[in-house]
């Protein structure tokens, strides 16, 4: 009886979490290119209680590492006439809509690039914004009373090839430090071709007999240059020479296109412990 | 009697759930709570800890082995119409769904990542915290700011 009220307490927090859940969306990249122009988006609104808004835009933007190797999305102030920008030609239908409890919206996607455009890949970022419909406050308060509100953004990539698309990674360097129980694999790339390179980093650590002690598997992608740093736990590590081992690939499934294939790099490199 | 209720119960818990989880993208956000203060007094500092249970929290579901850059746009002010209350924030991030465990701070103003390696960092808490200084002579009435968060893809 007891187990069963358990069991029975934690279904319900669980499901109390997963009704309480916001918009959400998929897919959270898109690929188009001249054979397919059309795609989709499905926006939810998870909530059993609130009307959320939905705003749909989309900026030019792409993965930028800063020199500790923390990775955002780099939106410029300006787009000029040589970045690869689809922001101008590519729609999407509806772009503002309200979404009651549990509703969703399909949002069609659609590139109409111009006569002209020279063969390569073209990015952009769709930013969905939402926020629960918002109800006026207009009462009075002798106190000093303080509400806050949240709004969601959600950034997901959008990559329309034209013609004939390439790509390929540059590994400039690859270093590793050990600190604290860690290692920490630094990888400064750079993209080469006229696509971004979307792929996996693994990382591995193998002791002096050739032993695996600890291994990770990332995504990245390469724009024009990223540095990558990934950790691996190495609790309690011996004192000694270690090789760590970099695999870069692009063997990745998306929801929604398909992911270019470009070269795979491996290179190993030797860490002492002391 | 009483097992074949429970056993029903249940039953339906799971089912709606798993209608709730359709048509889901491979990260789910909650806004668990917003933070809430109570109501101030005038030349009193309002503080809301990360760990106490009136801090804002949020819950992201990584279903699938992906990085998230996550990134707060904070107001420097709550507004009442024209008057100004100052407010500043601060943050941790958290595979523990406890609110009293201490998770790791961050700068909120900066942002974080958060990385889905293995099961156990599928979920992460990320908690906000505050502080507002009310000047003596502050005038009363509800003050209100809007906190955007906003989640990116830096994987693909």
């Amino acid at each position: 009886m007891k187990k069963i009220l358990v069991l029975i307490t934690f279904i319900l927090i669980w499901f109390s979490t997963e009704v309480n859940s916001q918009v959400t969306v998929a897919p959270v990249s898109i690929h188009m290119n001249d054979a397919n122009k059309n795609g989709y988006l499905l926006i939810r609104n998870n909530s059993l209680t609130s009307t959320w808004e939905v705003n749909i835009e989309m900026k030019f933007g792409y993965p930028f590492s800063d020199s500790t190797g923390n990775i955002n999305i780099y939106f410029p102030d300006t787009v000029t006439a040589s970045d690869p920008s689809a922001i101008d030609w590519v729609n999407f239908f509806p772009r503002k809509f309200l979404l009651k409890p549990q509703e969703e919206q399909t949002v069609r996607v659609v590139a109409k690039p111009p006569k002209g455009l020279k063969e390569g890949e073209y990015w952009g970022r769709p930013i969905i914004s939402s926020q629960v419909q918002s109800m006026e406050d207009t009462t009075n308060n002798s106190q000093i009373g303080v509400g806050l509100s949240v709004k969601f953004q959600t950034v997901i990539a959008f990559n329309y090839r034209k013609g004939k698309s390439s790509t390929s990674i540059n590994l400039l360097s690859l270093d590793a430090v050990y600190e604290d129980s860690k290692i920490i694999v630094s990888a400064d790339m750079k993209r080469e071709g006229n696509s971004a390179y979307i792929g996996n980093l693994i990382a591995k650590v193998y002791d002096s007999r050739n032993d695996l002690i600890s291994e990770t598997e990332q995504e990245f992608a390469v724009y024009y240059t990223l540095l990558k740093k990934v950790t691996l736990d190495v609790p309690g590590i011996k004192k000694g020479n270690y090789t760590v081992e970099v695999e870069l690939n692009t063997d990745r499934k998306e929801q929604s296109g398909t992911i270019i294939k470009g070269n795979t790099v491996n290179k190993k490199i030797q860490i002492s412990v002391n | 009697m009483i097992m074949k209720k429970l056993f029903l119960l249940i039953v339906i818990c799971l089912t709606f759930s798993s209608a709730y989880s359709q048509g889901s993208s491979d990260v789910r956000i909650t806004n668990v709570r917003n933070m809430a203060f109570n109501n101030l007094l005038p030349g009193i500092t309002g503080t809301i800890a990360t760990t106490n249970s009136k801090a804002g929290r949020f819950s992201v579901d990584i279903r699938k082995s992906s990085t998230l850059a996550v990134t707060f746009a904070l107001p420097t002010y709550l507004t009442s119409g024209s008057n100004k209350l100052p407010i500043t924030f601060t943050a941790t991030k958290s595979n523990n769904s406890n609110d009293g465990v201490l998770g790791t701070s961050f700068d909120p103003y900066s942002g974080t990542t958060i990385r889905r390696n293995n099961s156990s960092t599928r979920y992460w808490y990320l908690r906000l915290g505050g502080t507002i200084l009310t000047p003596t002579n502050q005038q009363g009435g509800n003050y209100s700011g809007s906190i955007i968060v906003t989640i990116s893809f830096t994987g693909s």
